[in-house]
């Protein structure tokens, strides 16, 4: 294959003819996995909107205010974007506390982290309220 | 005299051709950010992989028609210092970096820029100087032709793999729109590769049946550029709780202008 006078003809060109067909097959079978791959998933996945379920991971108090951590997840099957998510600390006395965050993006199946920071200690007696309050699709 | 002259021709050339590389993403804000953002441990493995990378480019293309090992060591730290050099003041001339910052911040936004700017600086002799490198050393083996690919992948992918827009397209397409994706590039990358063979210097004649070059070519270098964006976004964060259709996704709309760099290595190289 090669004419820089390196080659020694025979054998080892054959060698290596052969290792490149090799290399062209696995990256044949590459592409074949991924194109069934994909049309797999466009047959099959029926693109269910995006639905989100949110886990609170840790509260952790810093100074004197608390960080809670909050993890979200899409389980649907499209991305959304600009997810808003709202966490109400409501106590039996005195004034509730709103926070809100805002993700850029909440691509399919996938999580995204933030943390809320409330004055009260959400661990308290308060009941938690979280929930998403809208999404745009990108 | 003349040596010194030489000396400063190549540095002059070194910094032209890391500020001509490097400039889309120095002044890209993603960049800034993914600087102080991203995982240490992925930024300093990306820094020790460009180093073997820049020896081997060397090796094949670089300030001087090198023989010795010791010599493309020594031209790819002096790459690496010249894109350090060029990424810290053009930075600092932007006001991306300065006082306030922590030294955190500001190492990781020059260390992320290097990698670009020391290719560039590489690459300068190639683009910017008239020698031209011997006849004989214009035919490539096939390995370094797919190490040439990886490069070509790496400096394109790199470009525009911080940038919002990339991860925006993935989240706006379907899987057909993925397929289709797939198949435009392999596409891309075949008329380049049938395109830039023709110039000589590959085993590539008008002879070559297409369906040989395809295999042996377009496909490998096709599933290296693949290979080079995933790894890239993986150093960006990007692959970070999210899902595998999410990832695969990403990678292809990577993976095309990756694969049009693999295939174009030869022209931009």
């Amino acid at each position: 294959m090669r004419t820089n006078g390196k080659d020694k003809a025979g054998a080892p060109a054959s060698y290596e003819k052969s290792l490149e067909w090799v290399v062209g097959g696995v990256a044949f079978f590459f592409v074949v996995v991924l194109l069934g791959y994909l049309l797999g998933l466009g047959a099959w996945v029926d693109g269910q909107p995006p639905r989100f379920s949110i886990v609170v991971e840790s509260v952790e108090q810093i100074g004197n205010v608390y960080q809670m951590q909050v993890v979200v997840t899409n389980e649907g099957d499209v991305t959304a974007s600009d997810v808003t998510l709202r966490g109400v600390l409501r106590r039996e006395v005195g004034a509730d506390e709103a926070r809100e965050l805002r993700f850029d993006y909440l691509p399919q199946r996938s999580q995204r982290r933030g943390a809320f920071v409330f004055e009260q200690d959400p661990r308290s007696d308060a009941t938690m309220h979280l929930f998403v309050t809208g999404y745009v699709e990108p | 005299m003349r040596a010194r002259s030489k000396v400063l021709r190549d540095t002059g050339r070194a910094l032209g051709g890391a500020l001509i590389f490097s400039m889309p993403m120095l002044m890209t804000m993603e960049m800034w950010w993914l600087g102080f953002s991203m995982d240490r441990l992925r930024l300093a493995l990306l820094l020790i992989l460009c180093l073997p990378l820049l020896i081997l480019l060397s090796r094949r293309i670089g300030f001087e028609t090198t023989r010795a090992w010791r010599e493309d060591v020594a031209d790819a730290l002096f790459a690496l210092g010249i894109g350090m050099v060029t990424s810290a003041v053009a930075l600092a001339v932007f006001g991306a970096i300065g006082p306030g910052m922590s030294f955190h911040e500001i190492t990781g936004k020059i260390a992320i820029q290097v990698v670009p700017a020391s290719i560039g600086a590489l690459l300068a002799r190639s683009q910017l100087g008239s020698e031209r490198r011997e006849e004989e050393d214009q035919q490539e083996s096939y390995w370094s032709e797919m190490f040439l690919m990886a490069v070509g992948a790496l400096f394109l992918g790199f470009n525009v793999a911080p940038t919002e827009e990339m991860i925006l397209i993935s989240y706006r397409m379907t899987p057909w729109h993925a397929v289709a994706l797939v198949l435009l590039s392999l596409l891309v990358m075949h008329g380049f590769i049938f395109a830039v063979g023709f110039r000589g210097g590959t085993e590539l004649t008008p002879q070559t049946p297409w369906w040989s070059a395809f295999a042996r070519f377009t496909l490998p270098g096709y599933m290296l550029a693949m290979m080079v964006s995933l790894y890239i976004l993986w150093t960006f964060g990007r692959t970070d709780d999210t899902s595998l259709e999410q990832v695969i996704t990403a990678t292809i709309v990577l993976g095309f202008p990756s694969s049009a760099g693999a295939a174009a290595a030869r022209l931009i190289l």
